[in-house]
């Protein structure tokens, strides 16, 4: 047992204080993701800020007809709240695609956004990785690399965001709440996690001494017209190959405005305002989210075994945007293609 | 109690029985009540047919979904079978796929209070040499594996050294320190990039011929139930088993 402290945090503004007097610490909420890392030996706290019993659980609707998600909200609370699953279908929908009941009931929603990517070599110690120990090269890029990234690699690092959750999130233009010791601040959801240019290690803009609190989200949530569509080696309890969130607003035979994002393809979750763009004004269908496809996947680069996945991407951006047009949503119980 | 109630369960109708696992053995009202041996009995002398598309309780459902369901290494207390004095191994495993241990430091393992002994391939216990040695009737062909016998590395992973300690945790905080030097030798992993050196297979002549044959069966199900004297669900088929035929010649 390699030994560490434990700390119980009385409030939002102590969590943050003890976070930033011991760089070695590390927040813990459900702990689905951290305690695999500890037990891997790719993480080595000297001590878990323990912020379970922070008040950070509520979901309340803002003065702006959005939602403030408390970053302490389980993933199956998330899911399942009468709000959501009215408002915001697509992140009720990219939720249930993800993990298992279980895992889904311990997960928090802070939590969902700053878990690791699932890249072997990042889990394996024995191996260089330089999102794990920067500097010590990518085993990835020449190695097995079926599950790895087609967009915003670099040469250090071609691991991807495993998120759904993050996905809907970034298509519905999710702000994250931060708070640290220099006080709160909000982050849009696109520059919340990073690509890895030459500094994989870090997977997100959160400086280090500070805490997610809440995700918010806008008024908008597209629940006539969306789809979350996970294509994966099995049905169920996998990461995505390729996922897609999309979403539109069609008034009068055209697109209105269209969302579009991507995971299992970036070291983030992919969201493409271009494609968006070049679809707004167009009737729906396949010319334009063919369009559509290869405007997202146009920078896509593939590696030894994973080039496979630009041609999925492709079906699968084509695919979701039809679901999204007819209104018949990806449905996550049946898993069935529609 | 248990095992009364299981015998009668296979008495009255293997079949039966054998089509719900252990479902049988319970109330489906209550999975947690063991059904009276009558109501087993008039239930599994029933014909098979009810049972298929009946959803059964599983009789460690309920704990299994609540998490009060044990690992086998969870019962380590004074009392039971396995303890007390049940100790804990980690293994330290190749950090590479192919060549030597030059060298295992286990001095900061041994270290480690509640550290019992470190194992390796140079102070394991005698093993065998001869393959005929190792019998194991579902392995494939060749040489059985040998844990811990040299300082060979054939896969990565391998494991190369064995922490046993009084707790599963000190093991496996001990098996970190555990230092392994080696002589690496090249190694090939990526089945994509040798598919050009794929060796196409002939046709067996017969199935004994296939080169994956698989293992034969170690008993026959039929004489498992003559055995027990339930009527033959399999019909004809027993009298063409021969090893019914045999044993029947032996009486």
């Amino acid at each position: 047992m390699i030994n560490f402290e434990y700390a119980r945090p009385a409030d939002v503004g102590d969590a943050v204080r003890q976070m930033a007097a011991e760089p070695g610490a590390k927040f813990i909420a459900g702990g689905t993701n951290l305690l695999d890392l500890m037990k891997e030996d790719v993480e080595r706290p000297t001590k878990l800020i323990d912020i379970t019993r922070l008040p950070l659980k509520e979901v309340t609707q803002t003065r702006d007809g959005g939602l403030r998600i408390g970053a302490l909200v389980p993933n199956s609370d998330l899911a399942w709240h009468p709000l959501v699953e009215k408002r915001y279908p697509i992140l009720s929908s990219a939720i249930l695609a993800g993990a298992s009941q279980q895992l889904r009931n311990m997960a928090s929603t802070g939590g969902n956004l700053l878990q690791r990517t699932r890249c072997y070599y990042f889990y394996d110690t024995a191996t260089p990785c330089n999102k794990r120990a920067p500097g010590s090269g990518c085993s990835a890029i020449d190695g097995l690399n079926r599950m790895h990234a087609i967009l915003g690699t670099s040469d250090a690092c071609i691991a991807v965001h495993p998120s759904d959750m993050c996905v809907a999130m970034a298509v519905l233009d999710a702000k994250v709440h931060v708070t640290g010791p220099k006080g709160e601040r909000a982050i849009a959801f696109a520059d919340f996690h990073r690509l890895p240019a030459d500094e994989p290690e870090r997977d997100t803009n959160l400086a280090p001494d500070e805490m997610i609190t809440a995700v918010e989200l806008p008024a908008r949530g597209f629940p006539a017209n969306y789809t979350y569509l996970k294509i994966r080696d099995r049905l169920s309890y996998a990461f995505a190959l390729v996922s897609v969130a999309a979403a539109l607003e069609l008034d009068g035979g055209v697109i209105k405005e269209a969302r579009l994002g991507l995971g299992g393809v970036a070291p983030k979750p992919w969201r493409d305002t271009a494609a968006e763009a070049a679809l707004a004004g167009r009737p729906p269908g396949e010319a334009a989210f063919a369009h559509a496809a290869d405007t997202v996947l146009s920078g896509a680069k593939g590696y030894a075994h994973n080039t496979f996945k630009i041609d999925l991407a492709r079906r699968a951006i084509v695919r979701a945007l039809t679901q999204a047009a007819s209104g018949t949503p990806q449905s996550q119980s049946s898993k069935k293609i529609a | 109690m248990a095992r009364e109630i299981s015998r009668r369960g296979v008495l009255g109708g293997a079949a039966a029985a054998g089509a719900t696992g252990l479902g049988g053995l319970v109330d489906p009202q209550d999975p947690q009540r063991p059904a009276t041996a009558a109501a087993q009995t008039q239930r599994a002398s029933t014909a098979m047919t009810p049972h298929i598309g009946t959803p059964t309780s599983r009789i460690d459902g309920r704990a299994k979904v609540t998490g009060a369901a044990k690992y086998a290494a969870e019962y380590n207390r004074p009392g039971l079978a396995l303890g007390p004095g049940l100790a804990y191994g980690y293994l330290v495993t190749s950090d590479i796929a192919k060549g030597r241990v030059t060298q295992i430091d286990t001095d900061a393992a041994r270290q480690v209070p509640g550290v019992i002994d470190v194992l390796t391939h140079q102070n394991r216990p005698h093993m065998a040499d001869a393959d005929s040695a190792y019998k194991d009737d579902v392995a494939p062909e060749g040489s059985p594996f040998r844990p811990l016998y040299d300082d060979r590395i054939r896969f990565s992973g391998q494991p190369i050294a064995l922490v046993v300690a009084e707790e599963w945790e000190t093991a496996r905080f001990a098996a970190s320190l555990v230092r392994v030097d080696y002589d690496e030798e090249a190694h090939v992993t990526d089945l994509h990039s040798q598919q050009g050196r794929a060796v196409a297979l002939g046709a067996p002549a017969s199935p004994a011929e296939a080169p994956f044959f698989p293992p034969k069966p170690r008993g026959s199900a039929s004489v498992a139930i003559r055995s027990i004297g339930a009527s033959a669900p399999l019909g004809a088929s027993i009298a063409n088993d021969d090893s019914v035929l045999d044993r029947r010649s032996l009486a």
